[in-house]
């Protein structure tokens, strides 16, 4: 599983984390059962604190995508599915630009329905 | 992609200490029948036959299944130095192997021959064999590490990877971690071959316990190896053996590392353990691939094999073009 962060960047470092959880459960690389890489490891390898990857950890958790076992054991949950998580990660993606450019949410959800109409 | 092969210098001497030293095994008894034939008991209490003595074979029974055991280990051991041609720790580690137990059965034999000279059937051995049999193969150890000759340096990457490959883009300040999990099927197999070998050799009435030891270390360290976890980070690539507390098996650092790459599903049967390679290789899934500057490549199966590949070129791309580690 492939985990990276920009500490230059605004979104905070723990979304990261979990957005890169979110996105190789997308691409199918991590499924159903496999184990997260332990909070400890992936702090110490990225240069963060243990609580800023736990806490993107219980994000993942509290989204179902992830369920923590004792030991702080990570593990992605049987009900994850890699088409939502691929869509729900474009739709975030989707939406941090339109904030970036200022729309508004209606604005930004017409712009899709017009995306789906359009031949 | 050829490499130079760094195992070069020094391997034939590796391979005949290799394969010449068990003949000891061979020599000795029969050195020590041709002098003591005449003033030996008809029958071989040697070892498990000198506490069973109904069980003693004749001396030409003895020696067949002697030699039987040292055609097995030479031919095992030609394996394993064949899949390794281009490793030289593991030709290292190979003949010291060789050497202590060759040295140490030929050193029982010679204790439990002389102790049989003159008697008429078995014979308790002297107090002194075992500090004496410890103290011969330890140095016959360290003589044989010695004997192995030096491991080569390896030349250091510096260019950038090669086009075609899969990288990462790294901004500068990019911190990342790809980890992996893996069983290696062939590593257990192995194991499990070894084990059975063990077992097998422990009903045959001529082991003394050299072989059963010998393959059942060999079996439960192939097991235990067989979970390996890999990590690429800012330090390099890291493989580990959990169910070994976490001994770390490999540490390979970003400048003995040429470049990554993938090698796509079902392309990878036989790479595993080839004197080529090294690494862990689960089944026909794609596989990580590391070309390393020592003329090897790291192999290691792992679904997400594009992004790991991605991560090291990327790594090496931004360290090569002076940016900054990870």
């Amino acid at each position: 599983m492939l985990i990276t962060i920009d500490p230059s960047s605004a979104v905070p470092l723990a979304d990261q984390v979990a957005a890169s959880v979110r996105a190789a459960v997308a691409r199918g690389a991590a499924v159903p059962g496999d184990h997260l890489p332990s909070a400890r490891t992936v702090a110490a390898a990225l240069g963060v604190n243990l609580h800023t990857v736990l806490r993107g950890y219980q994000q993942l958790r509290d989204e179902g995508l992830v369920e923590l076992r004792r030991g702080r054991t990570a593990v992605i949950s049987q009900t994850a599915d890699a088409t939502r998580t691929s869509l729900a990660s474009a739709a975030e993606d989707y939406a941090r630009t339109a904030r970036h450019l200022g729309v508004s949410p209606e604005e930004a959800l017409a712009a899709v329905r017009a995306a789906f109409t359009s031949p | 992609m050829e490499t130079a092969d760094l195992a070069a210098p020094g391997r034939v001497r590796r391979l005949a200490l290799t394969v010449g030293v068990p003949l000891l095994v061979l020599v000795v008894p029969l050195v020590m029948l041709a002098l003591y034939g005449e003033r030996l008991p008809d029958k071989a209490y040697i070892g498990r036959d000198g506490i069973y003595p109904q069980y003693a074979d004749d001396w030409g029974t003895w020696g067949r299944s002697r030699a039987f055991a040292v055609v097995f280990q030479e031919a095992i051991y030609l394996t394993v130095f064949w899949y390794n041609w281009r490793w030289t720790e593991m030709q290292r580690f190979l003949t010291v192997l060789s050497i202590v137990t060759s040295v140490w059965a030929s050193v029982t034999d010679l204790v439990d021959i002389s102790s049989l000279v003159d008697a008429t059937g078995p014979v308790t051995g002297p107090g002194w064999a075992i500090p004496v049999e410890v103290a011969v193969t330890a140095a016959a150890g360290v003589l044989g590490w010695w004997a192995a000759g030096p491991s080569p340096t390896p030349p250091q990457a510096r260019s950038a990877p090669p086009p075609g490959v899969p990288v990462l883009a790294l901004t500068s300040g990019t911190r990342a971690v790809f980890t992996a999990g893996s069983w290696s099927r062939p590593a257990l197999a192995w194991g499990a071959a070894f084990l059975t070998l063990a077992v097998g050799l422990s009903f045959l009435e001529a082991e003394r316990g050299h072989g059963v030891v010998l393959f059942g270390v060999i079996g439960i360290s192939a097991i235990l190896a067989a979970r390996t976890l890999l990590r690429v980070d800012g330090k390099g690539v890291e493989l580990t053996l959990p169910l070994v507390g976490g001994l770390r098996r490999a540490l390979v650092p970003f400048r003995a590392i040429w470049f990554a790459d993938v090698r796509p599903a079902g392309a990878n049967p036989g790479l595993y353990g080839k004197s080529w390679g090294f690494g862990h290789v689960a089944g026909p899934g794609p596989v990580l691939v590391l070309y390393l500057t020592d003329g090897r490549m790291l192999v290691y199966s792992t679904r997400d094999a594009a992004a790991g590949a991605a991560l090291v070129n990327g790594i090496l791309g931004r360290e090569r073009q002076g940016t900054g580690g990870c």
